[in-house]
């Protein structure tokens, strides 16, 4: 019997939600994908993957059951398989066919997709571990090195601090009101399949139309989809909420590469038929500028933080406390409408410039919510991508024709689902 | 600002949006596009088909065959005088049938609590077809503690075998073991008539689960303290 110590670690707050409600029909996998401006080469991938995630200790693990807590145990096994793509983006990732691993790399033509399940890390987690096997890669792929040998970057963090417990405060509780919201339903497409429209934009053309409105780009994208829903639904009466991920590094200075993210819902709650999109506009930005703050992201962290601190709840068996998690799960999940993600701007390394063309994120489907968005932008290309399950498109289509009506070009592109539904 | 003419290669006038990749229509509004000029573009992304599952639709024609062969056996037992419900124990066997082969053949979970499934679901089966013939115990007499001892066997094989992980199974033996253990409940309620076998297979998974804990020492120790951690 080996001896050898093996390493744990305790799953961050916003991860403890995760497996208790992940499945094949509810993932909570999301895809963030770099494009290349040459074809991928698998092999190089492999070797790419196989050098970075022993550099990764947070990549590098298992999710245990445990009888309080699920937990993450060091994995020893090899690296995934880097793998063609050939299914829709953001399966639900079964760790015993994966090498017990919780995230998958795949590749497409140009593009490197790295698909994580969300226990594992938030955006910017996810963005670091990418932005790290791209430069091996591409260090590989344009160097005669030895694979042991390479490209290592400056800016790569592998903290894995929960900076929940950090920041928690225990005098600034306060819990958010759960009201139920509009939930967009529709004709839904065959089980495993999802629609995907990127939707690109210049950040230039954008940023000169977010000042004349005088708003950010944040505020003007989430404000124009939740007028995108409601211009579809005017007769609905009950509140358009769109759950948005703030990332609360920011606020609280933390490089932890595992969740640090809270929850704000951009909320619109329409009492007649005849909104102009300026109207709804004004009403999101200021409902999310009073949302946005530090002291309102300490009110919320902490009423978050105090569950899993409480000692009825640490002390329930696990298998109980996931009943719950669900229960409080799908009241949580039915007062969103919606959820838009902004991975915001990546930067990268100059001299790896040249070779990178665009990143975008995809978002897999919850309870609830049939179509999603991501923000994603890289020098002067922002990609707003919708993904849905609803084989309508009318909702994408109003918000693509706002932007246009705003005067910006937009370039889309989609994975072929609606084609095919003709 | 991006370049039109480094992507334009069709355009939808009714949404006012350049079309990127090689739709023949507009993904938007289902409208037709207006070719520009430029080479063509190629799509990004593969042509996905959806995967028929051979195995889910072999489990659904089961399904649905049962129920129907069901419907019939409980029509004739109605008419033939029905002071017997065997079609009731036929069904039985069709569901156990069902549910063996999800849990076997399905591939989700892992292999050792399908396992472990699959024998109590076998059990439960048994104890059905004891109770239908009068009630003799010989189903919880016996079959219950010989099943029980067979999946710690497994258990202790895999543990010798698995050199990595083998410090996993401790917590499958820990589940048989407590099973084992309420299984003891059934003594004093007289479920349980001759109570021998149940009482020495008790012992065998209660020194089993010792002996690999205290051989596996500080590992074992460690993924008991990983299991069971309380505080965040």
């Amino acid at each position: 019997m080996s001896n050898k110590n093996i390493k744990w670690e305790k799953l961050d707050n916003a991860a403890i939600l995760f497996p208790a409600i992940a499945g094949t029909n509810m993932t909570n996998v999301y895809r963030i994908s770099v494009v290349l401006n040459e074809k991928v080469e698998e092999e190089k991938l492999q070797l790419a993957l196989n050098s970075v995630l022993p550099k990764f200790p947070g990549f590098k693990v298992t999710l245990k059951l445990g009888f309080f807590w699920y937990y993450f145990e060091e994995n020893n096994n090899p690296a995934p398989l880097v793998t063609k793509e050939e299914d829709y983006p953001c399966k639900y990732i079964d760790q015993k066919k994966n090498n017990e691993y919780l995230f998958k790399v795949s590749y497409y033509e140009n593009r490197i997709n790295l698909e994580i399940f969300h226990v594992l890390a938030d955006g910017v987690g996810g963005i670091n571990f990418l932005l790290e096997l791209t430069y091996h890669y591409l260090d590989l792929a344009h160097s005669s090195k030895d694979s042991d040998d390479i490209y290592y970057s400056y800016n790569t963090s592998i903290n894995r601090e929960d900076s929940f417990l950090k920041y928690y405060d225990p005098e600034k509780i306060k819990k958010y009101p759960s009201e139920r919201a509009f939930i967009v339903r529709g004709e839904k497409m065959l089980p495993g399949e999802l629609g995907i429209i990127h939707g690109n934009i210049s950040v230039t053309q954008l940023k000169k139309v977010c000042d004349s409105y005088k708003v950010s780009i944040n505020e003007y994208l989430v404000s124009n989809f939740i007028y995108s829903i409601f211009h579809e639904n005017m007769q609905n009466k009950k509140p358009i909420s769109v759950a948005v991920p703030v990332n609360l590094r920011p606020y609280f200075p933390s490089t932890t590469t595992k969740n640090f993210f809270i929850m704000v819902s951009a909320e619109f709650k329409p009492t007649r038929m005849d909104y102009t999109f300026e109207e709804v506009l004004d009403e999101v930005s200021k409902d999310l500028r009073s949302k946005i703050t530090k002291e309102k992201l300490t009110e919320t962290l902490s009423y978050n933080v105090s569950n899993e601190k409480n000692l009825i709840t640490r002390a329930i068996p696990l298998i109980i406390k996931n009943i719950a998690v669900r229960s409080v799960y799908k009241r949580a999940a039915l007062a969103n409408t919606s959820t838009i993600t902004n991975i915001g701007n990546i930067k990268v390394e100059p001299q790896f410039e040249k070779y990178i063309s665009s990143f975008y994120a995809i978002l897999s489907m919850s309870l609830g919510q049939s179509i999603k968005g991501t923000i994603c932008s890289y020098k002067d290309t922002l990609v707003f991508t919708f993904s849905s399950t609803l084989v309508t498109t009318k909702i994408q289509r109003a918000f693509f024709r706002q932007l246009s009506w705003d005067n910006l070009d937009v370039f889309v592109e989609s994975n072929g689902v609606y084609d095919e539904k003709m | 600002m991006l370049k039109a003419t480094v992507f334009m290669m069709k355009k939808c006038n009714q949404c006012n949006v350049y079309i990127q990749d090689n739709n023949k229509i507009c993904p938007l509004c289902h409208g037709a596009l207006e070719r520009t000029e430029g080479k063509d573009s190629i799509n990004k992304y593969p042509n996905v088909h959806p995967k028929i599952k051979k195995l889910s639709l072999f489990l659904r024609i089961y399904l649905a065959s049962s129920i129907v062969l069901e419907t019939i056996l409980i029509t004739i037992n109605y008419y033939n005088g029905h002071e017997t419900w065997w079609s009731l124990f036929i069904g039985l066997y069709l569901l156990y049938g069902y549910f063996l082969m999800r849990f076997a053949l399905v591939k989700s979970g892992s292999g050792r609590w399908r396992t472990v499934i699959g024998t109590f679901l076998t059990v439960f089966l048994v104890i059905t077809v004891d109770i239908s013939n009068g009630y003799d115990g010989w189903s919880i007499n016996y079959i219950l503690p010989i099943a029980l001892a067979i999946l710690n066997t497994l258990a202790l094989i895999f543990v010798i075998l698995k050199r990595n992980n083998w410090q996993t199974y401790l917590v499958f033996q820990l589940t048989l073991l407590s099973i084992s253990l309420m299984s003891l409940i059934l003594i004093p309620l007289n479920i349980i008539s001759y109570p021998m076998v149940i009482v020495l297979v008790n012992i065998y998974i209660a020194l089993s689960f010792t002996t690999v804990a205290i051989i596996g020492g500080n590992k074992a120790t460690t993924e008991l303290k990983h299991r069971f951690h309380i505080n965040r």
